[in-house]
């Protein structure tokens, strides 16, 4: 039995809810989403070069707080270092495990910033905006995505 | 601090609407649990009936900045690609991921971590080191970037 989530809402919530903060971001901070960008903000922090406190730092931190603030009464308690089924999968030990998010994090970086986007810059707002580049992003994280974990299933489990 | 305001309602909903949940978005690849998907149509369709309103009542609100929407890149789809297999490897992305680690689960350090390696091997092959190094405000458009700021 791995962790449960305890107070997850139902789908129609989470979405509006996420609607809602976005939509709010814009009308009234005036910002477009985006979550990938502010990690050139923070490159360039970490190198003590050009960008400092930019706001989309502030952004990213926030996200990390609103993380432990939804985590206070959920579960897991506490920390924990789990993968969901990546463990039961691949039955690295934690290193190994560490190692492969690690892997699959550059991945992310780096395919996020050749795509000017991640899924919050483009899968929510650009095709929210109705973005052509946006949808066409977006189709290529979700093939891709789909590909990878059922290879990665098959691979590991069987069919 | 609007944004620090703002990302912590986003990170909350991340968590809340079970996006940090690395099982969910790997059954959402293998189609045996569609709850993320859900959440993501039901979040696009929020935000795209609001950007639509918005639109429409424009003179309402003079102060929204117009919405800049991204180009086709040569780098979009091997990117985007690239993308999808840290996804899917992860279970996890960029947003989730920082949502994550404030949740506790911290082997999203780890891929936070390739996160900002790939960004960096991002900056550092697109060429563009020099321009970056310099701290320009403006960041050229040969790096993909659409950012204004």
């Amino acid at each position: 039995m791995d962790f449960l989530i305890a107070h997850r809402w139902p789908f129609w919530l989470g979405g509006l809810a996420l609607g809602v903060v976005i939509i709010g971001y814009w009308v009234q901070a005036g910002r477009q989403l985006g979550v990938s960008s502010s990690f050139v903000d923070v490159c360039s922090l970490l190198m003590l070069r050009g960008r400092r406190w930019t706001w989309r730092i502030r952004f990213i931190v926030g996200i990390v707080v609103g993380g432990f603030l939804a985590g206070i009464d959920q579960s897991p308690d506490g920390i924990s270092w789990s993968v969901g089924q990546l463990d039961t999968w691949m039955e690295l030990t934690p290193l190994a495990q560490a190692g492969w998010m690690f892997a699959g994090g550059i991945f992310i970086g780096l395919g996020s910033r050749l795509a000017d986007g991640c899924t919050s810059g483009h899968s929510m707002m650009g095709v929210a905006m109705l973005s052509p580049a946006s949808m066409v992003a977006t189709g290529c994280f979700m093939g891709a995505g789909v590909a990878v974990v059922q290879f990665l299933r098959f691979w590991c489990v069987g069919a | 601090m609007k944004d620090l305001g703002y990302g912590i309602m986003f990170g909350f909903v991340l968590s809340r609407a079970g996006a940090t949940d690395i099982d969910a978005i790997l059954n959402m690849f293998l189609f045996t649990d569609l709850h993320l998907a859900g959440v993501m149509a039901i979040g696009i369709i929020t935000a795209g009936l609001g950007i639509a309103l918005v639109r429409h009542y424009r003179i309402y609100f003079p102060d929204v900045p117009a919405l800049v929407p991204k180009k086709f890149r040569p780098g979009l789809i091997t990117g985007s690609l690239l993308f999808g297999v840290g996804w899917g490897m992860t279970g996890s992305c960029p947003g989730t991921t920082l949502s994550q680690i404030g949740e506790g689960r911290l082997m999203g350090l780890a891929t936070l971590l390739g996160m900002l390696i790939g960004t960096f091997i991002f900056l550092f092959w697109g060429g563009r080191f020099e321009a970056w190094l310099i701290g320009m405000r403006r960041v050229p458009n040969s790096t993909h970037q659409n950012r204004a700021d």
